[in-house]
């Protein structure tokens, strides 16, 4: 079963990415704040991570940079609201395999997911040969 | 005795300066009266015997006896005479008992010049010299006035054995024998020092009374029933410039006197006092000598005479010009403010101050409130509408503080007939009106000034809610994402087939639930915030509208990382404000606090937590609201003029400047003070305070 960690300040979105990833089959472990998000990765090591990207305390786009550092295979997707391109776009500049806009739609998950997926296969392929 | 009776019967020279001693002073009449008799006696005695007498003294014995007799019997009037060589031969009883010698120590022995001083027979000297040339002293002037001032009256001094003097009136004549040669003296003297006395008092009472006269402002006057009149001092003249000698000549009467116009009520007055009790009282109008009219008060009395005709009228003229212009003038003023009262542009009540009933509207309250003067007179101001406690505030000034008074209420809600509803002012003052306490009511129709602060308000309101939109569009976001991805979750399950376990449909519905009425509450705010509020006052507790506005910005500045501390006093007493007016003021205050602290972190400086503190509580009888944030503070000279319209510290685009203007039009209208405390580079505190209201 593979692993996947949201963090998201919003308890009832981190609810529903709970039924909704769990029904793809996810092992799904959350988290409220960027800090505690980054102390779940480092023990959990998912190969995605969901973040949202404005939250108080410490925002999306630093628990982005700070995953990455640690381990810069992992694929992280931002979660961004309405008018958030500035911040999307500095996501990508950041290496995210991609962001998803609140209101989340399944089909947007599903291909952030699908992306992430892609990325990882390729890189377990070029390691393994 | 044959000689005494004709003496009597015809007026010997000797007698007329006596009968006019006699006539000045009836005090004296009667001490005089016996001494009168023994006088005529005396002074025919004396002439006649004394010429013949002392011719034939050494050959009528006899006669001695007699002349003795008679000149004892002149007891008060000191009788003396001596013979040609001015030595004393005659000294009667009444000499010995004025100047208390006996006449066995004088006769023969002295001259009447020891009863004289020195410094009177001088003078008496220097008189008959400027009056006839000749130069005589001592004991010769005693002649010389006899010789040449014959049954003249003198007066002057005598002096006692014991060198006491008192006043005498005297005439000395020369004794004459045959052949017309001066034979002696004889000086008849009368002690006058009773006389002077009771002259000295009449003096005294007369000047006292002439005093009295001149002083009291009144003029004393005694006049008759065909007008003529007398005054006693000269203060008609001052008045009329006609002099009392006019009057007294009857050159002048009082009907000279007396305005025309005047004459007839006065003359009524008089009429009247006739008929009842004598006495009047009038005021009307003389008019001077220069043409000057003059208020008189007159209080007179008719006094009749013993045949019941009037015999005169007698009282007191009182000037009473200036009372009369000064009731002139209030007169004038009050025409004055009448007009302005009844011209007015704003209504104006007068309102009884005990039974607070209407007691005169002008014609602008009747235009502006659509009733007619005598639907508006008698009833009570409160039927068109609240005044909210005017009466009572107005009646926490002191009595003597009372006319100086002056209470304004705003933001009330009047009703023109027909119940449409405005919004007014209210100024009320004391007044004195028709001399019953009352108070002015001046109403200004502020509907209009209201509506143009609301719109600015509002307009304010709409710039705060633009700039919010970013912040309100992510919040709303979230429950519409949380329903959004249950949906989407039933629909893959269904779209798979798959089974969803009860626990998690009920999951889902209630999430879905929940975040339906987050979006609701969320709206719900929104729309109170935008709403245009009701202009009139409501009891607010602070809290709310501090609750309202961290519910609001809560969110969005907990993303930005700046938190949000709030302290609430837990019951605390209402303020008298407008909800939406203050949510309005606490959220500019709040979105200022954000502000500064944007501009520290626009500068870079990192230094510890950004928070914004509001806080409630009482203090000195107010209720306290603070809002303080760690931004970039203020200097002096900002604080001085960040209430001023178009004043900003943003860059351009970023505010009008007009925020804390307008926050504090709304303060100051719900009678709150402002207080700023700001330190640069460590923040600012806006401090709130309101009046209570405990009704």
């Amino acid at each position: 079963m593979e692993k996947i960690l949201v963090i998201d300040d919003e308890k009832p979105t981190l609810s529903m990415f709970g039924l909704f990833l769990g029904a793809y089959g996810y092992e799904v472990f959350t988290a409220e704040n960027g800090l505690e998000g980054i102390e779940l990765f480092k023990k959990e090591r998912p190969p995605i991570v969901l973040t949202d990207i404005k939250m108080p305390g410490m925002d999306g786009l630093t628990v982005l940079k700070e995953i990455k550092k640690i381990d810069p295979k992992t694929e992280v997707i931002v979660i961004t609201g309405h008018g958030d391109m500035e911040l999307a776009k500095q996501a990508l500049d950041s290496d995210a395999i991609g962001f998803i806009n609140k209101p989340i739609k399944k089909e947007a998950l599903d291909e952030a997911l699908n992306k992430a997926w892609e990325r990882l296969n390729l890189q377990k392929t070029n390691s393994e040969a | 005795m044959e000689a005494i009776d004709q003496s009597v019967s015809q007026f010997s020279p000797y007698e007329k300066p006596y009968l006019n001693i006699i006539e000045e002073n009836e005090l004296l009449r009667k001490e005089i009266q016996v001494a009168r008799e023994a006088a005529d006696i005396t002074a025919n005695l004396v002439v006649k015997q004394f010429e013949e007498t002392e011719k034939i003294l050494h050959r009528f014995q006899v006669a001695s006896a007699q002349r003795k007799a008679v000149l004892d019997s002149a007891a008060d009037i000191s009788i003396i005479a001596t013979n040609k060589k001015g030595v004393i031969s005659v000294f009667n009883t009444g000499a010995e008992k004025l100047l208390r010698y006996s006449a066995e120590e004088l006769i023969g022995k002295a001259t009447p010049q020891i009863f004289h001083l020195d410094s009177e027979l001088e003078m008496l000297s220097k008189k008959l010299y400027s009056k006839y040339g000749s130069m005589v002293e001592g004991l010769d002037v005693l002649f010389e006035y006899a010789t040449r001032e014959e049954s003249e009256q003198i007066e002057c001094m005598y002096i006692r054995k014991d060198g006491s003097q008192f006043p005498v009136r005297m005439i000395i004549n020369t004794l004459r024998e045959p052949y017309d040669d001066i034979g002696g003296l004889l000086c008849i003297a009368m002690d006058v020092t009773e006389k002077k006395r009771s002259e000295k008092a009449l003096k005294e009472s007369e000047r006292k009374y002439r005093l009295l006269m001149r002083n009291i402002p009144n003029i004393v006057y005694r006049g008759n029933i065909d007008g003529s009149i007398d005054f006693f001092d000269d203060k008609i003249e001052k008045i009329t410039g006609y002099s009392k000698e006019d009057f007294l000549s009857r050159k002048k009467k009082w009907f000279d006197l007396v305005y025309k116009e005047d004459l007839e009520m006065a003359k009524e007055k008089f009429r009247e006092a006739l008929k009842t009790d004598n006495a009047y009282i009038r005021e009307y109008r003389m008019q001077a000598k220069d043409g000057k009219i003059v208020w008189i008060q007159e209080g007179s009395q008719i006094i009749y005479g013993e045949n019941g005709e009037v015999e005169f009228i007698t009282g007191a003229f009182l000037d009473i010009t200036e009372r009369k212009l000064a009731e002139q003038a209030s007169h004038e003023s009050e025409e004055k403010y009448r007009s302005l009262f009844d011209s007015g542009p704003t209504p104006i009540f007068v309102i009884d101050r005990d039974t607070k009933k209407i007691l005169d509207a002008n014609p602008m309250a009747q235009e502006t409130y659509g009733y007619s003067k005598q639907d508006l007179i008698g009833r009570p101001i409160t039927d068109l509408g609240p005044v909210d406690d005017v009466y009572t505030d107005l009646d926490t000034y002191d009595e003597k503080d009372w006319p100086k008074a002056c209470v304004v209420k705003s933001n009330i809600r009047h009703y023109k007939k027909g119940n449409k509803p405005f919004y007014v002012r209210v100024t009320a003052c004391p007044i004195s009106y028709k001399n019953r306490d009352s108070i002015i009511l001046a109403i200004t129709d502020i509907t209009e000034t209201l509506e143009k602060d609301a719109q600015l308000l509002q307009a304010s309101k709409m710039t705060t809610l633009g700039e919010m939109s970013a912040g309100i569009a992510h919040e709303l976001n979230q429950p519409l994402n949380t329903i959004k991805m249950g949906n989407e979750y039933i629909k893959m399950m269904i779209d798979k087939g798959a089974h969803i376990p009860e626990k998690e449909l009920l999951k889902v519905s209630s999430h879905v639930s929940e975040q339906v009425d987050r979006a609701a509450e969320i709206i719900n705010r929104l729309r109170d915030f935008g709403r245009k509020p009701d202009l009139a006052f409501e009891k607010v507790d602070i809290n709310n509208p501090v609750r309202a506005v961290s519910s609001i910005v809560n969110q969005q500045l907990a993303l930005q990382n700046i938190k949000v501390r709030v302290k609430l006093e837990k019951n605390l007493p209402p303020v008298l404000a407008n909800n939406n007016h203050l949510e309005q003021v606490i959220f500019n205050l709040v979105a200022n606090a954000r502000d500064a602290i944007y501009q520290k972190k626009g500068e870079g400086s990192q230094a510890g937590e950004d928070v914004i503190t509001i806080c409630t509580f009482t203090e000195n009888d107010r209720v306290v609201i603070t809002v303080s944030d760690t931004g970039i503070g203020m200097s002096d000279d900002i604080k001085d003029k960040i209430f001023e319209p178009f004043y900003t510290t943003k860059e351009v685009g970023e505010g009008m400047g007009l925020g804390l203007y307008i926050t504090y039009g709304i303060v100051k209208n719900y009678n709150g003070e402002f207080e700023i405390q700001s330190e640069e580079g460590r923040g600012s505190t806006f401090k709130l305070t309101f009046p209570y209201d405990l009704q």
